[in-house]
């Protein structure tokens, strides 16, 4: 299982490394597809880190990244936002990004 | 070999799958992207029989569950041609069927305006109950004219502190239902005779430039637009081989068969006059086993 993060867990977990943040909600269809996907990846990919983040609970990622429509994928290396893909996308497109 | 292979795994071609499944089949369902294919987009589905309530993933996952329980194989993976020969190639492999069913579906129509990609997740939105919460106590407007483009305004409306609900004709080709419901919602307002011609903002969208069709031109401050003008088809790598319509749909007499021997067609990626999870199913059962039963 993909671990759940809030805003503050956020700040800590994308310091380090190469880490991808599934932003959802629980009343959106796309991201419950999408979050097969993610589950998927997270156990077949060892060289990310992945976390999911439910924006109705965490505002303050929601407006410093600027999610205005989801599901919204946050990849970061070291702490720097190298990407952020919006909407859905498919196993294989996600998987050339990374 | 396989004896059919599905191009799709919306409702249509899931279906399909299940009838070919339950006749001893050997099936491959090929999927770009998920399974379920617009159906995923619905909060809830109320409208199919048999069913009083389900939310549109749910139903997509049930059917495709269905499909996996009897032994059908599903492959995410892109199809990128078709050969008369029955022939399907994705961007991994090639599979040779006795019968093919296309089953594409259809996608999101766009405005074809100006910025309009760039604004996606910035302001512009296709999916009123995934974005809508983003929107509280804000000024959106939603374009169209169908059942969908009223779903969203009265959605919109208990979120949103305005909606403009703009539409290029002056009536709607909405329910009667849905048109009287958002007649009582007091913050929509409705913009008849109307498009938008220009997307303004620098780094998300801010406002929209509205014109009528008598070319009077106003502009809107909004911070989100919702657009929900109908769907499009995405058939055009068939186009070698399979008749298309003007509108890319894939042309059929029957609505089961293609202009070629061995290719089957249902669901939305079809000519055909209402798109709807009910049609849906119910071409892609009457595709496998027409299939079936023309199968040598």
């Amino acid at each position: 299982m993909v671990e759940e993060i809030n805003d503050e867990k956020f700040i800590e977990v994308v310091k380090e490394g190469k880490v991808l943040v599934d932003c959802y909600a629980t009343w959106c269809g796309p991201c419950r597809m999408l979050s097969l996907i993610i589950d998927e990846l997270a156990s077949e990919k060892e060289d990310y880190k992945f976390y999911k983040l439910d924006v109705d609970n965490s505002n303050k990622v929601t407006k410093e990244y600027g999610i205005m429509s989801i599901p919204t994928l946050l990849i970061f290396e070291n702490g720097e936002l190298k990407e952020k893909v919006v909407g859905f996308i498919s196993k294989e497109e996600l998987e050339e990004k990374l | 070999m396989y004896d059919i292979i599905i191009v799709g795994a919306g409702p249509a071609g899931m279906t399909a799958a299940l009838y070919a499944l339950r006749a001893n089949k050997k099936v491959l369902v090929l999927e770009a992207k998920t399974y379920g294919g617009q159906i995923i987009k619905a909060n809830k589905v109320e409208n199919y029989p048999g069913i009083e309530s389900i939310s549109g993933v749910d139903f997509a996952t049930n059917l495709y569950n269905q499909v996996k329980n009897l032994g059908g194989e599903v492959k995410f993976e892109t199809v990128i041609r078709i050969t008369d020969k029955k022939e399907v190639i994705t961007s991994k492999n090639t599979y040779q069927a006795k019968a093919v069913i296309l089953a594409t579906g259809a996608d999101n129509r766009k405005l074809n305006i100006e910025h309009e990609q760039e604004f996606v997740g910035k302001g512009i939105s296709y999916c009123a109950t995934c974005d809508g919460n983003f929107f509280k106590d804000k000024v959106v407007a939603v374009i169209g004219g169908g059942n969908t483009a009223l779903e969203d305004a009265i959605y919109l409306a208990d979120i949103a502190s305005k909606v403009y609900l703009i539409h290029r004709r002056d009536s709607f080709k909405a329910e009667d239902r849905y048109v009287s419901e958002a007649r009582e919602k007091d913050n929509i307002e409705f913009i008849f005779n109307s498009n938008v011609s220009k997307l303004i903002g620098s780094d998300q969208l801010e406002e929209i430039e509205i014109k009528s069709n008598m070319g009077d031109v106003k502009t809107i401050a909004i911070a989100g637009l919702f657009i929900a003008v109908g769907q499009e088809p995405k058939n055009e790598i068939f186009a070698d081989i399979i008749e298309l319509n003007q509108y890319g749909y894939i042309v059929s007499s029957d609505g089961v068969h293609t202009n070629k021997e061995g290719i089957y067609v249902a669901g939305d990626c079809r000519v055909k006059t209402l798109r709807q999870l009910t049609t849906a199913v119910s071409d892609g059962s009457i595709a496998a086993t027409i299939a079936m039963r023309e199968m040598r």
